[in-house]
């Protein structure tokens, strides 16, 4: 294939990320002027065994979060180590990025830089090749628009002040075209906005851009979701099903559950009893990280007995590395992986992460992190993976909706080849999708 | 100049902008194959004589807000006007906007259409021109990179819950470079979560990315700030000043300004009164819309008696509208203008109104909407004018830090040339 451009040139700047927090960005430049940029987001609930955000430390700069380290080793070693490559080559630029760096978790150049690199020369390629990202990454057949997942309402981590579990999603499956899916969502979210207003709570947004209100339990925030699809004038679970991400591992303590909420604390057993119970009370179709990413046990359990009703996805357990998701197929743990670029490090190994998945019946559910930036390559991952599910936050704040704004662009680009996930999405629904 | 690509197509499309609302957004082709887009803001606190923002009103969609008949005036009535034009044209590409239009207010086809248009026509023949939209705007003299204004305390219509002022801002003016001032109000903006978690205040997030805190009193924000100032190991008033907006006409109700938080109203005389205090009291270095945008008699008593020390800028008063300036001018009211693209709706009467404000002394400071894109045109526009002064919001939300980290880009590509404003930008005795 190479008869393509070359790299010329690597360089890197400090810039911000949504929570103004410090991240690299990468601009690649061809040997025949082409450039492209890609910047690299940041997680604050973070899985133990993800590839290692590389941070200054030096705590006179931005708190110690400073990533002058990071860009020095882009400017340094990994531009010497992709001179003169073949952009188009993507395999082989990240094999180089990861003997460049020699470690298992990416800590001695930092995946923030390696990340920003892959994604700059995947980009840069697709200019070069004349393709939109998607198609380059995704091949031609890369057709179908994933369903979003919009976190309305923020606790744990994200959000100050609110619910335990950390994400509850509204997931509107049953709109015919993402751009639809799209409004489904927005005209939820702004009814939740009213909702909260006339019971006086407070309608300000966490980082991923969902409410964050006060509430007396963690039922009474499902309650108010689906008030809110049928204030917006939808059907839960024909029109908007809901997803949620309790980041259990957040709440894990001396081997409890520990919701504060509730005023509860729960064995692994009864934790999963009380998924079991929302799984029948709700229009739930998808579950992340409902245990801690240590209850490799308790997953296998929770599998076995919710995997036919609800998809199971894992983040912390996975944390999108292929040894880890095999270990979860051998031991039939979830059957979802959720795919994060940035805890694994390079584009080559996120596409085969995610190759892994599909082959063992897994679903993938792209993912943004709670700091994100204006980059919206993750959209682009969504549509060539063609795995019809993507979360990107709330449909509010600039960096959430420039992605959902990127996939409005896509389904236009693809015109009468687009399709929308929709049901199929999710594997118990498409029996009857 | 005009040997260079002509405008081959002009498509508006249907998107989201920071607060799920639906905007206008505007791809542009030339013959040559050159492209470019620009997107819309809007805003929440809007002027009475602002260029007009057309929404479709079928409630059927996105509760009344959907922007498709600003799309199809863009597909149907500004494309075919514009088709054969040479890009780099701006002011005819305007004047045929403005005369398709033919209003005062751009409520025919709507300025977020027009304004979309024009945006993107200015990115795409910067492209053709091979310079970034700052030197294609501004010209070679443009180098100055502006002070921002970070918006870190949310109150008013833009804020749930907090106090009635509207924006409470860091001014990082002691700062060597732009890039040190964004650390500086990084830095000071973390400091200030840090402090509202230690009083248990909740730290979500307003509209423009600031914080919305449950305070006691609207001066006790004030006095947060300074304190947050501190921590963060900066000098108030030598490092980093303070900046307010008002947006009085937001609190004016029946003939009287009222603080909800104080349970007190004020009248004109009072206002003005606390301004001058709070100006003595605070290292405050400009103070915006601090009177209802009626009481031009107001404004010019207040700019008598303060505007030798303080910026006083205007907003709702002239809506970056040239013949509202020039009755301002004329009355001296304010010494500075808010600029804001979408409240006047194209490209060259924005650089009109700016142009006619910095020859007359006064100082401009280009401004964001709360509900922005990730579009970063404004961002060129304050480098193009060298004014020295932007508002784009907290350090956080992305929609926000998209302008401040297209900055940090600028003053990259500028080398050595580039120089920031800093308190220069606030000197009152020029």
């Amino acid at each position: 294939m190479s008869k393509h451009a070359v790299i010329q040139a690597i360089s890197a700047d400090e810039i911000l990320d949504s929570r103004g927090n410090p991240t690299v960005d990468v601009t690649v430049t061809l040997s025949n002027g082409v450039t492209a940029s890609a910047s690299v987001p940041s997680g604050a609930s973070t899985g133990e065994f993800e590839a290692v955000e590389l941070r200054d430390g030096d705590r006179a700069r931005y708190g110690g979060k400073g990533v002058l380290k990071a860009v020095k080793h882009v400017n340094a070693e990994i531009a010497w180590a992709l001179d003169g490559m073949p952009v188009d080559d993507q395999r082989r630029i990240d094999e180089r990025l990861i003997e460049a760096d020699g470690s298992d978790s990416k800590c001695v150049l930092g995946a923030n830089a390696i990340l920003g690199a892959s994604l700059a020369c995947a980009k840069a390629a697709a200019i070069e090749t004349g393709e939109p990202l998607f198609r380059y990454l995704g091949g031609a057949n890369a057709h179908v628009l994933p369903v979003p997942m919009f976190n309305v309402l923020n606790g744990g981590k994200h959000g100050d002040h609110g619910p335990d579990v950390q994400e509850f999603k509204l997931v509107p499956l049953g709109a015919p075209t993402f751009r639809e899916a799209l409004r489904y969502g927005a005209e939820t979210y702004h009814a939740l906005g009213k909702v909260l207003s006339e019971a006086g709570a407070s309608t300000n947004v966490g980082d991923e851009g969902g409410y964050v209100p006060q509430l007396p339990s963690n039922a009474a925030a499902m309650d108010l979701i689906l008030t809110a699809i049928e204030r917006a004038g939808y059907r839960p679970g024909e029109d908007i099903a809901i997803g949620l991400d309790p980041a259990a591992s957040s709440f894990y303590e001396n081997e409890h559950y520990m919701l504060a909420r509730d005023g509860k604390a729960f064995t692994s057993n009864e934790m999963i009893a009380y998924w079991t119970d929302w799984v029948g009370r709700y229009p739930l179709v998808s579950l992340e990280d409902p245990l801690a990413d240590n209850d490799w046990k308790g997953f296998a359990a929770l599998t076995k007995a919710l995997g036919s009703r609800v998809q199971v996805v894992g983040d912390d357990l996975f944390v999108t590395n292929r040894r880890f998701l095999q270990r979860g197929i051998d031991e039939h743990c979830c059957n979802s992986i959720l795919i994060k670029l940035n805890q694994i490090g390079t584009v080559t190994e996120t596409l085969d992460t995610a190759q892994l998945a599909f082959s063992a019946g897994y679903t993938c559910l792209v993912s943004h992190r709670s700091g994100e930036t204006e980059d919206t390559s993750i959209a682009d991952l969504a549509v060539a993976l063609g795995c019809g599910q993507i979360k990107s936050g709330a449909p509010a704040r600039g960096e959430r909706v420039a992605k959902y704004n990127r996939l409005l662009a896509i389904e236009r680009m693809l015109g009468d080849d687009a399709r929308f996930a929709g049901r199929s999405a999710f594997r118990q629904l498409q029996a009857q999708a | 100049m005009s040997v260079s690509a002509s405008i081959a197509r002009v498509t508006g499309e249907e998107v989201l902008d920071s607060r799920g609302n639906p905007t206008v957004q505007v791809t542009v082709v030339l013959n040559d194959g050159s492209l470019a887009s620009a997107a819309v803001p809007s805003g929440a606190s809007t002027g009475k004589s602002e260029a007009l923002e057309l929404r479709d009103g079928d409630p059927g969609r996105y509760g009344g807000k959907g922007v498709l008949q600003a799309v199809r005036h863009v597909n149907e009535v500004i494309a075919p006007a514009l088709t054969g034009l040479p890009a780099d044209d701006q002011w005819r590409i305007d004047a045929t906007l403005i005369e398709l239009d033919s209003t005062d207010f751009k409520s025919r086809l709507g300025a977020n259409a027009t304004l979309g248009v024009s945006v993107a026509c200015a990115r795409v023949a910067a492209q053709v021109c091979r310079l970034p939209l700052f030197r294609y705007l501004g010209g070679g003299e443009a180098h100055v990179l502006p002070v921002p204004m970070l918006n870190v305390l949310n109150g008013g219509s833009h804020g749930n819950g907090g106090p009635d002022i509207q924006e409470f801002m860091l001014v990082p003016l002691g700062a060597p470079t732009f890039r040190e001032s964004i650390r500086y109000g990084v830095e000071t903006y973390h400091a200030l979560k840090a402090l509202l978690v230690e009083r248990h205040a909740t730290t979500n997030l307003g509209d423009e990315g600031g914080f919305v805190p449950q305070l006691p009193t609207n001066a006790a924000a004030l006095d947060l700030l300074v304190q947050a100032i501190e921590r963060a190991g900066y000098r108030p008033g030598e490092d980093i000043a303070l900046a307010l907006d008002l947006a009085a006409s937001g609190l004016w109700q029946d003939g009287r300004y009222r603080f909800e938080l104080e349970d007190r109203s004020l009248d004109a005389a009072e206002m003005m009164e606390l301004c001058r205090e709070w100006s003595a009291r605070y290292p405050i270095v400009s103070v915006e819309d601090p009177l209802v945008d009626s009481d031009w008699d107001g404004y010019a008593q207040l700019t008598g008696e303060l505007g030798e020390q303080i910026q006083i800028a205007g907003d709702d008063l002239f809506v970056s509208n040239r013949a509202f300036l020039v009755r301002g001018i004329a009355r001296r009211c304010c010494n500075c203008v808010i600029i804001k693209p979408n409240q006047v709706g194209t490209v060259t009467e924005t650089l009109n109104t700016a142009r006619m404000a910095l020859s007359s002394g006064y100082s401009c400071m280009v401004a964001h909407r709360s509900g922005e894109t990730e579009d970063t045109s404004i961002a060129d526009l304050a480098v193009a004018l060298n004014c020295g002064q932007i508002k784009a919001g907290a350090p956080a939300r992305g929609e926000r830090v998209a302008k401040y980290n297209r900055l940090l880009t600028i003053e990259s590509a500028l080398g050595e040339a580039a120089e920031y404003a800093g308190r220069a930008a606030f000197d009152r005795r020029r």
